[in-house]
């Protein structure tokens, strides 16, 4: 089973425009984990390999020429690319107003410079760790909601397949075999219980499984759904 | 020598009249309710054994329903027929006192069994 605390293998983007900072930074991260970095050096570069990666965190000098940290983390969160991507500031504004700012633009946390490699680390664990669970709790969510629909939807689909089933079983004991109605009425049955088998695959549904439909579309995959993992 | 009776439990026009028209054909007196209240009604005035509950009606559910039968007519047989079985687990109608339980669309030949091992098991604990 998963280790729903294990956050090993993250992608990590670090956008600063200092060489030693950013070879500080990714120093660290090479050496004492298992995070896979990528380094750029202005804040439209960020945002090209934001969009092009999707990494699961930002690490985000604030003070740079052209577009500063806090300008990047707003377009960032206004695109739905990138917009659940974690971001923590690494800053060495001490400015409480700055901080505000930059929480306020959607940052999830910040690191000072220099940078403590203990701290920088707990730091981007917790964040990791923080997004993690978030996700985890919107796919349960998502799920739940497929579930109660796929329940009621059950309920009212059952009855009406009730109706059709039990009066084909009634004409086939009334009928004989060789009437040419039989084989019609025989089928009305089969493919009413064959309806009946996908409700109770519905029913049984545990997660959230999809499949492609059409146009790039998806829906949940009935059968990967229901099938139970033992 | 009179009927078997069977009474039906279902807030669906449609389930009782399809369940009426498949138990009638295999010789029982079917008697409807289209709530629980009805039922007890039914149950009060009539010597009836054998039941087939809907669970989910409204007002008082199916579970509750069996649990007051079962109360003042510990013999009957009650059989659980259900839409949605995730909404009432098979143990929490065990517990209720259901002897069985099936869920829609159930095959006809599976509910005349039920009936049928029903009377028999009544006709034994006569004769004890």
């Amino acid at each position: 089973m998963p280790d729903i605390m294990d956050v090993s293998g993250s992608t990590i983007v670090v956008v600063d425009d200092s060489p030693v900072s950013s070879m500080l930074v990714s120093l660290i991260l090479n050496k004492h984990s298992d995070y896979r970095t990528v380094r750029v050096w202005d804040g439209q570069s960020g945002i090209k390999k934001a969009r092009e990666i999707k990494p699961d965190l930002i690490l985000l000098d604030i003070q740079m020429p052209a577009m500063n940290g806090i300008e990047v983390c707003k377009v960032l969160k206004k695109d739905e690319r990138t917009r659940d991507i974690a971001v923590i500031f690494v800053t060495a504004s001490t400015d409480n107003e700055t901080l505000k700012e930059a929480f306020e633009s959607g940052g999830s946390d910040y690191v000072r410079k220099p940078v403590n490699k203990i701290e920088l680390l707990a730091r981007i664990k917790s964040v990791l760790l923080h997004k993690k669970m978030e996700k985890k709790l919107m796919e349960e969510e998502k799920l739940n909601g497929v579930l109660e629909m796929a329940g009621g939807i059950c309920h009212e689909l059952n009855q009406p397949m009730q109706v059709v089933s039990g009066y084909s079983e009634l004409l086939l004991m009334d009928i004989a075999k060789d009437n040419s109605a039989y084989p019609y009425i025989k089928m009305i049955k089969e493919q009413t219980d064959e309806m009946g088998s996908i409700t109770k695959k519905l029913m049984r549904i545990t997660k959230y499984e999809t499949r492609d439909y059409i146009e790039g579309s998806r829906i949940i995959d009935i059968d990967k759904a229901s099938s139970a993992v033992e | 020598m009179s009927k078997k009776k069977i009474l039906v439990v279902d807030d669906e026009k449609s389930i009782r009249d399809m369940l009426s028209a498949a138990f009638t054909k295999e010789g029982y007196e079917v008697h409807l309710a289209e709530n629980a209240e009805k039922a007890l009604e039914i149950v009060k005035e009539k010597s009836i054994h054998v039941m087939f509950l809907d669970l989910k009606m409204p007002g008082m559910n199916g579970v509750e329903l069996c649990r007051k039968i079962k109360k003042d007519r510990p013999m009957a047989i009650i059989h659980a027929v259900t839409g949605y079985a995730s909404l009432f687990e098979l143990a929490d109608c065990r517990e209720a006192g259901f002897d069985d339980y099936f869920t829609k669309p159930v095959n006809l030949k599976q509910l005349y069994r039920a009936a049928e091992i029903a009377f028999e098991k009544i006709e034994r604990w006569k004769k004890r």
